[in-house]
Parts: C-alpha cells; structure tokens; sequence
C-alpha cells in the first residue's frame, strides 16, 4: 500500500518536474533555444497537488518518500537536461 | 574591527579556509559513511548470511536460549538487556553494566552472544566495553566498522560523537547558509552549463544542493540530535537537574522508572510476551529491553516495528515476573507529548528506515546527493585558490579524500573478506586497510601533479575492486545465488548485484572522462597548427 501510494503521488509530480525542467526558460536561454508560452503555474500546481494530498491523508511515510523522490528526480533532470558547452557558446556568438 | 597588519590578516584568512576545508573533509567522512549506513541492515545479512532464512525477526522458541544465555551471566551484571536480529537474522543478544573500577570511574561490562535463530545454539561469546565487543564480532564486522566510522569517526567516547554533532552544526549552517547566498536559487533550479571550468562546477554544486536542501538541512539536524543527546545533552541536564545523577535522568525522561526491587526472581516466558504483543499491532518486533533481568522489579520493553504506512512504532512493557501486560510506552515519558512525537520521530528521519527498501533507497539517493554536494563545494572552493600556494595542500588533499574515501571502505570491506580467509581478527586488518588506502590516495594526489588524473585512477581502482567484492565473499565461504534465492534471502544477489553495476559505472566514468580529456588535448592541438 505504502509503494502504490507513494508511486502514485510521485508520477505526476515528476512528470510536472519534466515538463517544467524542459520548458525552464532560464535553461533554455542559455541553451540557445526559444522560450515557448509559460504555463508554469499549472505545471507547479501539478507536482505540489500530490503532496498537498497525501498531508490531507495524513500519509507522512508516503509523504517523506514522495518529497524524496521528486527531490532526487528534479536533479537528475536537471543533469540529464545539461547545457552542453557547444551550444552554451554558439548561444553566446549568436548574440 | 581590529586593524591588522596585511601579512597577519593573510594568514588569519589562510587558517580559517583551512580549518573550514578539514572539517569539511570530516563532514564528506560522515556523509558518505551514511549513505552506506543506511543499508547497514542489508549489508551485515550480505556479509554473514545463514544456510536458512529465519521464519521470524524473533523466531518461536527464543526464550529458551535466550534464559540459558541469562543463566551464565552473575546476577550483579544483569542490568540492563537487549536483543534484536542482524547479520543474516541471527539474534544479538547483550547484557549491559556499569560499574566504577578501583579509582572512582565508571566503567562500561558488557557481555554479548550471538544466537542462530534455526538450530537455537549460542555462539561467539563475548565480553569487554563497547569497543571490546566490536573488536570480536565476526558476523556483523563490516557494518559495525561503517556505522562507527560514520557515528563518532573511529574517536573515543564521548569525543567522536561530540565532533560528529559539531560536523552536523556545521552541514545545517552550510544548508542554510547557502540558500541565503545563492540569490537565484529558483531560477536556476533547472540550469546546469556543461563545460570543462569553475561556472560548471559551480552550477553542478549549486544545482545538487538546492535540490538536496530540505533533506541536508533534516539529516543534519537529527545527526546533530543523535551525537548530542547522549555525549552532552544528558550530561549536562543530569548535572544541572539530578545532581549529576545520568542514571536518573534517563530514567525520568524514559518514564519507566521501577520501584527497586531487588529479591529473585524469575522471568516470565518471554515467547507469550512477544506473541502477546505480535496481536496488539500489525507489525513485527523490532527488539526487546529487558531491565534487571532475574529480580522482582524486572521489566520487559517489546518495540515494535512501524506498521505499514506509518513512522513510528510502538512500545509495549510487560510485567517481568508475571508476564503481565503493563501499558503501551510513548517515546518519552508515560504520557503521549508533542516533545515525545518530536523525539519518536528523529530516528525514522535520520535512519529513512520506516518503509523498508523503498524509503532506505530513497534516504540513499539523498545521503549520496548531500555527499557530491559536500565534495563539490569542497573543490569549487579550493580549485579557485588552487594558484595561491597556501591552498594548493588542500586542493590535493581534497582530491585524495574525494576518491580515496569510497576507495578505502570498499578496501575495508575486501579486507574483512580476507581476513575471514585467512581467520585473522577482522576489525584491526580492516582499519589498517581503510587508513593505509586513505593514506596511500593522499600521497598519490600529493606526488602527482595532475590531481585529475589520480581522482580517475581512484576510481577505477574503487570499481575493480567493487567487482572482485562478490568473488571474494564467495571465496570466504559464502553462499552463491542459487542457495540465496531458494532459501528467500535476496539480501546477497541484490548487493552483490548492486556492487557490480557500481563498479561498471566507475569504469564507465573514468572511459569516458579519459575520453573528453583526449579529445579536448586533440582539439587544442588542432587549434594550435592552424594557429
């Protein structure tokens, strides 16, 4: 019970982390790449809203485990989304 | 402000970076000990596996070995009394007692077995302090060398521990410190620039930490908790309310004192205790204290293991002579209290034990995040003075630790192995081993003037050996997979498993990083004949 509730709080959370580490326009700036429309906010909403539930619930272990693995999912992102130095440069002559 | 001279005022500034980067080089020590710690459980059931997987933490039938165990040790040193089961589910059984020696001091006498939870049968007897008993444990050898390395560093009691609650301090202070100098630290959640120089190093650090922040600040602070609580907090409360009387202040802030009574008498059996408790929760036991073993006012404490979903799990006291439940026991005191939730809870969120493997890894990734937060702030630090000839010690030594630390405990690891083949004492071979290692990865960063190169020779020397773990723990006598997987002990082929693929993954790294170094030397050289 304890691994489904977990899980099923952290997929949508981590897929928010996703979607909000791909379109991060500070990010994508330094990449190089156009900034597309911000929808943020919803994306936000997305990855809290699981937590917000499982303290509704009452769910602290599920919590801790749910608030842990977002944590370490946002950094792996975060190093899977790298900035190679190439297009940190080209970024850097296109201006 | 003091005014003073420019020279002093150099080398007051070289002092203070220096003494910042040891105490950080301890505080990465403790770090990356935890994150091993935190299958230390798993580790010791790798280490020392039994043919045959116990049918319960604490199998039917225990009382009687447990009674006979009792029965050898003298009355007088039947104080206090604990077990639990480790190292392949064998029952650790000890009786703890302090007494003063000739010249006043109080001295610990500790006497431990280890019992084998399917043929019942008491084995490696033990007797000294603390350290004493560590020193002839061959079960649980490579876990109990992690976990004092990561609780008090290998130092004397109470000095570890007070120098590891000082290295707490002084993560939360560098937790928080750091949140308050990183003014863009939301913004540049997601923004990490891949290049060979300090601005990537600083957004890998920065990155790391942000991400690591609310768990470095938590590990911190319940470390800081732990190392305090027995080596200063107690101490200080007992002096300052009890009349110095340690004794009997943890026995009102327990909450359990027993009115003294010290006629014979026997103990129930504990079996019906431990069943008796089994049908008040939907939990295991976790372990078993047991005060004044064999006098009337002996008293039985059945800790159970949190039930599923929850942090905390409860404690139920018995009656000793009669076996009679007695009442349900919150973490401090007789009475629930937000201060005894508040304590209940710093072990779960130290140790992320409360959900079994599935909170251990994640308390895992966490405790490896903090320690490349730790080690990547070190080097951005001296990397940037590494030109000034005062810091240029340190930007070896902190290479050296960097790698040379995992290196060294997987060293020590291997060296219990072959100690175990040769029969030598374990813990001694093992400490030589760690430090001899350690020693060894300093000089080489010291000698060699590319420090890179030595971090990646470290490293893959640390994923060599991680393979050759599972080859030697078979050649010590251990079982293989098959027997493991009959027999439902999936501890070994999961860690054997785990170390294999860690130890592809550093010879990954060091091809790979050879490779961009290969390429970048060949890139500047093409630079260079078309300049």
């Amino acid at each position: 019970m304890t691994l489904l509730l977990s899980l099923s709080a952290t997929l949508p959370s981590v897929l928010a982390l996703l979607w909000l580490a791909w379109r991060d326009p500070k990010r994508r700036r330094t990449a190089g790449l156009a900034s597309g429309p911000a929808v943020r906010r919803l994306a936000v909403i997305v990855l809290l809203l699981p937590g917000a539930a499982l303290i509704a619930l009452g769910a602290w272990a599920e919590l801790l485990i749910w608030a842990g693995l977002s944590s370490a999912a946002g950094w792996l992102f975060t190093q899977g989304l790298a900035v190679p130095g190439t297009a940190h440069r080209s970024a850097h002559h296109g201006r | 402000m003091i005014r003073l001279p420019q020279r002093e005022t150099k080398s007051l500034l070289a002092i203070h970076g220096w003494s910042a980067v040891c105490l950080g080089l301890l505080l990465y020590v403790v770090i990356v000990t935890g994150v091993a710690c935190v299958f230390a459980d798993e580790i010791g059931d790798w280490a020392s596996p039994l043919p045959e997987a116990p049918t319960a933490r604490f199998p039917s039938g225990i009382d009687a070995p447990l009674r006979t165990f009792a029965e050898s040790v003298d009355p007088s040193q039947r104080d206090a009394f604990f077990a639990f089961p480790r190292a392949g589910g064998r029952m650790y059984a000890q009786f703890h007692h302090d007494a003063r020696d000739a010249s006043g001091k109080m001295v610990e006498h500790d006497i431990a077995v280890d019992i084998d939870p399917a043929t019942m049968q008491i084995e490696n007897r033990r007797e000294g302090d603390d350290d004493a008993l560590a020193a002839a444990d061959r079960t649980n050898a490579i876990s109990n060398f992690f976990i004092n390395l990561h609780v008090r560093l290998h130092v004397p009691e109470p000095w570890g521990l007070l120098l590891t609650g000082v290295l707490g301090l002084a993560m939360m202070v560098a937790a928080v410190s750091g949140f308050l100098i990183h003014r863009h630290l939301i913004r540049e959640l997601f923004t990490l620039r891949r290049r060979r120089d300090l601005l990537s190093a600083r957004d890998a650090h920065v990155v790391a930490g942000t991400w690591n922040l609310l768990f470095s600040f938590l590990l911190a602070f319940t470390g800081s908790f732990f190392s305090f609580a027995s080596s200063f907090g107690v101490p200080v409360m007992a002096m300052v309310a009890f009349n110095g009387d340690q004794e009997k202040a943890l026995e009102t802030m327990v909450g359990n004192p027993p009115a003294s009574d010290p006629r014979p008498a026997t103990l129930a059996n504990l079996d019906a205790m431990l069943a008796d408790a089994r049908t008040r929760t939907h939990s295991e036991i976790y372990y078993i204290g047991i005060e004044h073993w064999g006098r009337a006012d002996a008293r039985v404490s059945v800790t159970m293991l949190p039930p599923e979903g929850e942090l905390l799990g409860t404690t139920y006291v018995y009656d000793g002579p009669s076996g009679g439940f007695q009442y349900e026991k919150p973490a401090l005191g007789r009475v629930p209290s937000v201060g005894g939730a508040l304590y209940g809870l710093m072990a779960p969120l130290h140790f992320g034990n409360f959900a079994g493997v599935l909170s251990k890894g994640v308390w895992f990734a966490l405790g490896f995040a903090a320690a490349y937060v730790a080690l990547s702030g070190m080097r951005l630090w001296t990397t940037r003075r590494a030109a000034e000839p005062g810091w240029r010690p340190l930007t070896r030594a902190v290479a050296g630790i960097g790698h040379g630390l995992p290196l060294a405990l997987t060293a020590a690891a291997a060296a219990c192995f072959i100690a175990q083949i040769a029969d030598a004492e374990l813990e001694p071979v093992m400490m030589r081993s760690f430090l001899a290692v350690l020693a060894l990865a300093l000089a080489a960063c010291w000698m060699v003037r590319d420090a890179e190169r030595v971090s990646r020779a470290l490293l893959l020397l640390n994923g060599v050996l991680m393979l050759a773990l599972p080859a030697l723990r078979l050649l010590a006598g251990g079982p293989g997979w098959g027997a493991m997987f009959a027999t439902g002990q999936f501890a070994v082929p999961a860690i054997d498993s785990a170390l294999i693929i860690a130890g592809l993954t550093c010879l990954l790294a060091v091809w790979r990083a050879t490779a961009a170094e290969r390429g970048a030397r060949q890139a500047l050289r093409f630079e260079q004949v078309r300049g």
